[in-house]
């Protein structure tokens, strides 16, 4: 016989047999021995937990119980658990991200009643651009937030919100 | 007459699995799952052939392969709940045969010595093309499939299971390697390895029947 000179000509070769197939009395014997052994049907509940969109629903639901965990870890530093998710939540499904953490740091800080220099800290206090976002928010709620913090100030000195607290007091 | 070699191909068509044939099978696996016995009559005659083909491929006795399908049905039946969590149906009852086959070769080990003379093909390697029977072709000439069938039985079934799918069956190394849990690479290797190996000794072939 000829020897295959490239793969190509020996796969057609290989194609041109048919594999042996399985008999039709196979079949009848092979079938009426599964249907034999085929087990109880699966109750609808079983079908539900087994089901994928049971468990795309777990895992959605998973996810969504992370990212509410996420926006309530600051929220939970500062003793304020859960508002500022609250505060997320109620900013809407349309609200953009900014938004949302703006919605998230007023329900958590509560600017106009009780602020507490200390819990400030978790806040990222002593960052500058949380300072000037914590200083628009104190604004926007109508506080007077005091002057604009410096930014080369280090954490421990005094900040605005110590200056905002003095005036108020 | 030889054979036109752009004609010479099977005439029937890979059955590769694509995404609506996988839902098709969640379905029936479902269905089965659920009690219906017409579902278990559908996957069987779906995929009876192909696992039948890879457990006579790597046990290389027809009893064997029978038992295989029919151990492997068998067993599909009885699993319940567990077929609602089938992703991949086509790939889970391959790797399902391919177990079956290989604990009865390794069962049948002590027994080495005996001598195998299984067909892997079928005995009529005609292709018809015409509406008579006058006009049925020999595809392969009968000395070129009996020494690509011995070729073929001298490899290792690892290398033979991976020819069988991919030529016989159409499927992707990607699915062999899915489904005999091997990575892609390694299907393709393997297969790779198979063909150079035929080539060997189909020249060899050549050279002695010169």
């Amino acid at each position: 016989m000829s020897a295959p000179e490239d793969p190509a000509g020996l796969e057609k070769k290989l194609r041109a047999l048919t594999p042996k197939r399985p008999s039709e009395a196979l079949r009848e014997q092979v079938l009426r021995q599964a249907k034999a052994a085929l087990g109880r049907p699966v109750t609808p509940l079983e079908r539900f937990w087994a089901s994928w969109s049971f468990r795309w629903g777990w895992a959605l639901g998973l996810a969504a119980m992370l990212v509410i965990g996420a926006l309530s870890e600051r929220s939970f530093q500062s003793g304020h658990w859960g508002e500022g998710a609250a505060g997320a939540v109620a900013a809407g499904p349309a609200a953009s991200g900014a938004q949302r953490r703006d919605a998230e740091l007023r329900a958590v800080l509560r600017i106009e009643t009780d602020l507490d220099p200390s819990d400030t800290a978790a806040f990222g206090w002593g960052d500058p651009n949380r300072c000037d976002r914590y200083q628009a928010l104190v604004l926007a709620a109508g506080a007077d937030a005091g002057p604009r913090p410096d930014r080369a100030l280090p954490r421990d000195t005094s900040h605005p919100l110590d200056e905002a607290d003095r005036r108020h007091s | 007459m030889m054979p036109d070699p752009e004609v010479n191909t099977r005439s029937e068509t890979p059955s590769r699995p694509d995404p609506e044939e996988v839902l098709r099978d969640r379905r029936r696996l479902r269905r089965l799952a659920l009690g219906e016995t017409a579902a278990l009559e559908e996957l069987y005659d779906l995929h009876a052939k192909r696992l039948f083909g890879l457990a006579l491929w790597l046990t290389r006795r027809s009893e064997d392969a029978e038992e295989v399908v029919q151990t492997v049905m068998v067993k599909l039946a009885g699993r319940g709940q567990e077929l609602l969590s089938i992703r991949m149906p086509a790939a889970y009852l391959v790797s399902m045969a391919r177990r079956e086959s290989l604990d009865i070769v390794t069962r049948r080990g002590s027994h080495r010595e005996e001598p195998w003379d299984e067909s892997l093909f079928e005995e009529s390697r005609y292709r018809r093309d015409g509406a008579s029977p006058q006009d049925a072709v020999p595809v392969l000439p009968p000395e070129d499939a009996i020494a690509v069938e011995t070729a073929m039985s001298a490899l290792p079934p690892e290398q033979r299971e991976v020819v069988y799918l991919h030529v016989y069956e159409g499927w992707s190394f990607r699915e062999i390697g899915e489904a005999i849990d091997v990575p892609t690479f390694t299907a393709a290797s393997r297969y790779r390895l198979a063909l150079e190996r035929l080539r060997e000794q189909l020249g060899e072939d050549a050279k002695e029947i010169r």
